[in-house]
């Protein structure tokens, strides 16, 4: 019985060891750098993250070592093609290394080269820490939403807790969608969630309150659709839009999704009763958001004025009209960014103020996003539509909001420089701050064109973004099997309060009427 | 009635008769079983596989370990992949069942003919293999194949080891170890077991007794409940004691009838324990047992789902999906009933591929219908060889839409992943195409898969610059029609496709668009295809271009009787009739009688 129990210290122990690897003695140095994925190179990361592991490209590839050195040591890992870095050696080389690099030279084996040793690169460190948490959603990478799941992330770790999975309430008569979770000033407390199909509507959590309500008023063209709360009232603007989807016959991009209509509106969540803020007939208004001291609404907006379809049909009532002209008109409806001013007390908007003409350039701006310092101006940019997750020349673009002329459109002079290393020649978009301000975390298709991964770039003082690093992985070949795409990351600040359990629970609840 | 009376009966051997009997049941019924699945049902047995979702990877895994029953789905899944070779997975799922008819006929110690009720389940899950028909392409159930099998398996094991033991305190603990772990580790057939077991066992025994029976079942039951309590990766409406129960039910339609092997297979299962008891006693009423196996198999051969059109199908779609273009025309040659919608599109893709569609796309029967099952089942190619139909057709955009689409919905399958990869290579996205060559590595019979340059360079000879945003809204053959028509391809011989599905409009403006094309690629010196120089005659369209003399007569022939049977009467129906065995491979037929089925 005794040896038994030693053999199986003994084989923990090796176990347990068998991370940390031994440098070759013998090799040959080569110019050339090892292809590795997740490309880490380069990357700026905060002192904060899990180990950034990462696998070696290759196919002969049998072994590989990589040596860190870390003012006041060095250390190697490695083994097979990954290089699996011990968590604990980590933080102590990261927090070893702020303000200055890790260095990272890679050595690789293959049966025909014997060692090779690439060339050495840095990772730099920054002092300035990630939010502890991100969410997103975990979806198929197309219009099925048969297995969405809302999950986090501890990006100090690799623990990842699953809040809600759709599955849970699927049932054989139909499954739901659930979209745009959205949480306010990146903290969970208050929270908003659609649910589309079966039990639709639209889930609300204010600091411990549980709602779900049917967010469609006689006089509005939908339910709720796209959600910005407030960043300390208990508020949220959302779009209301009539969109569908379409898909391409060739290329890259696979599928566009447009809108026919669109305009925004106000929920008061403790009065449970909803404003409208703009329905123009030939604007299509999407996509809302807060300046950070919540004195304006900021939103996209596209003219389109139907020329075939409202001359066949007066009423609209044949949606599917609009839908082709939509459709045949795709590359014509390009975004601008507005903005409004908000009213606190009375609960309404000033006249809107063109921000960013990016119609003007032949281009169409999504999704923006002020940074919490209030200076800049963060967007997806594209050729055209709403929908720049699918658009594969879709980047991100940054503006200073602080060179806004009297009459409050942006300078032209966008600054593609300072963005340049967070984007790819694949489609960027879907970004979000962290409450410092530091940090963008961004969904991107740079890994293979068809699945987002989520990626994490650093954004300096003097507001200049740095090479972004993907979401680390416990096991680094792991997004290489993933067959889900990440959607909506937005940065957390705590834990989500409430279980999988109490947000079914809600989902399955009546849904109430708001009040107009 | 003596608790260890059984035991007694055990100990007297059986006699040469009685184990001829036994081995003329397992050689008769399990023969039967093989050939039924081997040989009538081998197409079925490779569809099977090619659309059972099962991954080797550790995500996957972990998936299906989430929810009671994962385990016994995991393992069904991997066993469902040996299909590949129907008669090698054919043989495993026969094994399977002998081994359980064994277990069962040991553990219940049955004699005479009362052996003949440890075949009723058998045939319950023979039946369950072969009554799918069209719901194998759109079944939610992972592991649907060999799943119940293994559920079955174990509970016979578990049922013998039990029956081997004589003190209480070890048939205590099985029961404690069985309600702790069947649940999670077999679903709903762990609860089965947990039944069988407590009819297995002497059921007139002290109060005391039976406490702690339900002790040994509540208790860990409750802790299996308290486990699962919070978990995101359960369905809310499926019962945690029979999780995992066979429901064929999609948003459409419910069909409760295809539950019945299942109910019957519950059922024998847990009436076996207890007819054993009666067959003890009596023995010579055997022919009872004898009678209700017979029942069960009359009950199960009118479930099996014997439809010519759906196996031919099976057999074209494979063809299709392997590119023998020779093996999807054959079926249709020989056939000798209305072949469904789906057959006439797989035959146009196999004759567009091999350049025959303007001599022989009105060739075959083109009358396809809309396949019926017997029970209400909305059935749409776009979860069977939609895909296929638009890879081969060169929209690789539109297949890789539908495979994410249904391996979302009904998993993720061989059929889908291989079809992914094939696209992606289509479009020159080969970061995704390693995606999919590493995933299909995963699986035991798809890892050598890999696709042609041959078969890429046929598919992109059909793939257009054209790019336009677009949308089939489920109707794969409405969509090809209205897209394909309008195509304009770089030689005539792709060009052929534009001008067969403008034919098949009936439009003749869009006729004479796409045929002016097909001229000028293939030459005006060239020979127009055979049913387009029908076409020609009917649009007339024919001046200035070289007609067969013989067809130009043949089409005056067909006008004039046309007119005859019109003058005297006839209505259009019964026109079409008359003429249909002259002239019903020919495009005026087509053209002037054909009433276009509901497609689907």
């Amino acid at each position: 019985m005794k040896q038994l129990l030693y053999t199986i210290t003994l084989l923990l122990l090796l176990c347990a060891c068998s991370r940390s690897a031994v440098e070759p003695s013998q090799y040959q140095p080569i110019t050339q750098q090892a292809s590795i994925l997740p490309d880490i190179t380069g990357a700026t990361i905060p002192v904060n993250i899990a180990p950034l592991n990462f696998s070696v490209c290759g196919d002969s590839i049998d072994q590989c070592v990589a040596r860190f050195d870390y003012p006041g040591g060095s250390v190697c890992f490695g083994e097979n093609h990954r290089v699996i870095i011990e968590p604990e050696q980590w933080r102590q080389m990261l927090t070893r290394c702020v303000g200055d690099s890790l260095y990272v030279t890679l050595y690789t084996h293959s049966a025909a080269t014997g060692w090779l040793q690439h060339p050495r690169f840095g990772i730099e460190v920054v002092s300035d820490s990630i939010d502890r948490y991100v969410a997103y959603r975990l979806i198929p990478p197309y219009n099925t939403y048969e297995c969405i799941s809302l999950a986090y992330r501890d990006l100090e770790s690799f623990d990842e807790v699953e809040y809600y999975n759709n599955q849970m309430l699927d049932n054989p008569q139909g499954g739901h969608c659930v979209n745009c979770h959205a949480f306010q000033s990146n903290r969970p407390n208050r929270y908003q969630l659609h649910v589309r199909e079966e039990y639709g509507g639209t889930v609300v959590y204010n600091e411990g309150r549980w709602g779900k309500y049917n967010m469609k008023l006689p006089n509005t063209i939908s339910g709720a659709v796209y959600p910005a709360w407030h960043p300390t009232l208990p508020l949220i603007a959302y779009s209301v839009n009539k969109t569908f989807m379409e898909f391409h016959t060739n290329g890259l991009t696979k599928s566009e999704v447009q809108d026919t209509q669109s305009g925004l509106i106000l929920y008061d969540a403790d009065h449970e009763r909803v404003i409208p803020i703009c329905d123009e007939p030939d604007l299509l208004e999407t996509f809302p958001t807060w300046s950070p001291d919540g004195q304006w609404l900021y939103y996209s907006s596209a003219c389109f004025t139907y020329q075939e379809a409202d001359a066949l049909d007066p009423d609209n009532r044949h949606r599917i009209k609009r839908q082709h002209e939509v459709t045949n008109r795709y590359r014509e409806v390009r975004y601008d960014i507005y903005r409004r001013r908000f009213d606190a007390r009375q609960l309404s908007f000033g006249e809107p103020q063109l921000v960013l003409n990016a119609s003007a350039d032949s281009l169409s701006a999504t999704l923006p996003r002020i940074s919490p310092d209030g200076r800049w101006l963060l967007t997806s940019i594209g050729g055209y539509g709403c929908f720049h997750v699918y658009h594969p020349e879709a980047d991100l673009r940054l503006d200073d909001l602080s060179t806004l002329g009297q009459m409050g459109q942006i300078d032209s002079i966008a600054s593609t420089k300072a963005i340049a290393p967070a984007n790819s020649p694949s489609a960027e978009s879907y970004h979000s701050w962290s409450h410092s301000g530091r940090w963008i975390v961004y969904q991107s298709r740079r890994r293979d064109d068809n699945y987002t991964r989520l990626y994490f770039s650093y954004f300096d003082r003097e507001g200049r973004a740095h090479k972004p690093f993907e979401m680390p992985q416990a096991d680094p070949d792991y997004e290489l099997l993933h067959l889900r795409s990440y959607n909506i990351p937005e940065f957390l600040l705590d834990p989500i309060p409430f279980s999988p359990a109490q947000l079914a629970r809600t989902i399955l609840t009546p849904t109430r009427n708001v009040k107009p | 009635m003596p608790q260890n009376y059984h035991i007694t009966k055990l100990r007297q051997p059986a006699t040469a008769r009685e184990k001829g009997l036994h081995l003329l049941l397992f050689v008769g019924l399990l023969g039967y079983a093989w050939y039924l699945l081997a040989i009538s049902n081998a197409q079925l047995l490779y569809t099977a596989q090619d659309f059972n979702p099962w991954l080797g990877t550790d995500a996957y895994w972990q998936q299906m370990v989430g929810h009671p029953g994962g385990w016994r789905e995991w393992l069904g899944g991997w066993c469902t992949q040996n299909f590949y070779y129907p008669k090698l997975g054919a043989s495993l799922l026969v094994g399977c069942w002998g081994l359980i008819a064994w277990l069962l006929l040991r553990a219940n110690r049955l004699r005479g003919f009362w052996a003949a009720l440890v075949f009723i389940p058998i045939v319950a899950l023979l039946a369950s293999t072969t009554q799918l028909g069209y719901w194998i392409f759109c079944l939610k159930l992972p592991s649907y194949w060999f799943g119940p099998t293994l559920g079955v398996l174990a509970v016979a094991l578990v049922l013998y080891l039990y029956s081997l033991l004589r003190r209480e305190r070890y048939r205590l603990l099985v029961l404690f170890v069985w309600s702790l772990f069947s649940l999670p580790l077999l679903g709903w057939y762990g609860t089965l077991g947990i039944v069988v077991l407590l009819l297995s066992t002497p059921l007139r025994t002290s109060l005391k007794v039976w406490s702690c029976r339900l002790g040994m079942i509540v208790l860990p039951l409750t802790a299996v409940a308290l486990w699962y309590h919070e978990s995101p990766s359960l369905h809310w409406h499926e019962p945690l004691l029979l999780y995992g129960w066979h429901h064929f039910t999609i948003p459409e339609t419910s069909t409760p009838l295809l539950e019945w092997p299942f109910r019957i297979l519950a059922g024998s299962m847990l009436l076996l324990p207890l007819l054993a008891r009666l067959g003890r006693r009596f023995e010579k009423l055997g022919v009872v047992a004898l009678l209700l196996l017979i029942a069960a198999l009359a009950g199960g051969n009118m479930l099996n789902y014997r439809n010519r059109n759906y196996h031919t199908e099976l057999q074209m779609l494979r063809a299709m999906d392997e590119g023998r273009w020779d093996e999807v025309i054959a079926p249709m040659q020989s056939l000798q009933q209305m072949p469904t919608r789906e057959m006439v599109l797989m035959t146009d893709v196999a004759l567009a591929q091999q350049g025959r569609l303007g001599d022989q796309g009105f060739s075959f029967t083109f009358t396809g219908i809309r396949p019926a099952m017997n029970i209400d089942l909305p059935i749409h190619m776009a979860h069977s060889a939609s895909p296929n139909i638009y890879y081969w057709l060169g929209l690789p955009n539109y297949a890789f839409m539908w495979c994410q689409e249904d391996n979302i919905e009904y998993g993720l399958s061989p059929y889908f992943l291989r079809m992914m990869y094939r696209c992606a290579i289509a479009n020159d996205e080969l970061t995704t195409a390693s995606k999919y060559r590493q995933l299909l590595n995963t699986l035991t019979f798809h890892r050598d898969y890999e696709v042609s340059a041959q078969e890429t360079a046929a598919v992109r000879r059909f793939m257009t610059r054209n790019d336009e945003v677009t949308n089939d809204r489920g109707y794969c053959e409405i969509y090809l029609t209205e897209r394909l028509s309008q195509e304009q391809y770089d030689t005539a011989s792709e060009q052929q496709l534009a001008v067969h599905f403008a034919m098949l409009r009936r439009d003749r403006l869009c006729f004479a668009r796409t045929l002016a094309r097909y001229i000028e690629l293939a030459g005006s010196s060239a020979r127009l295809p055979r049913h387009f120089q029908e076409a020609t005659l009917l649009f007339g369209l024919s001046e200035g271009l070289d007609i067969d003399p013989e067809i130009a007569a043949r089409y005056q022939s067909y006008r004039q009787q046309l007119e005859t049977a019109d003058q005297m009467g006839q209505s259009q129906e019964s026109i079409g009739k008359l003429l249909r065995p002259r002239y019903g491979f020919t495009y005026w037929w087509y053209y002037d009688f054909y009433t276009f089925n509901k497609t689907y």
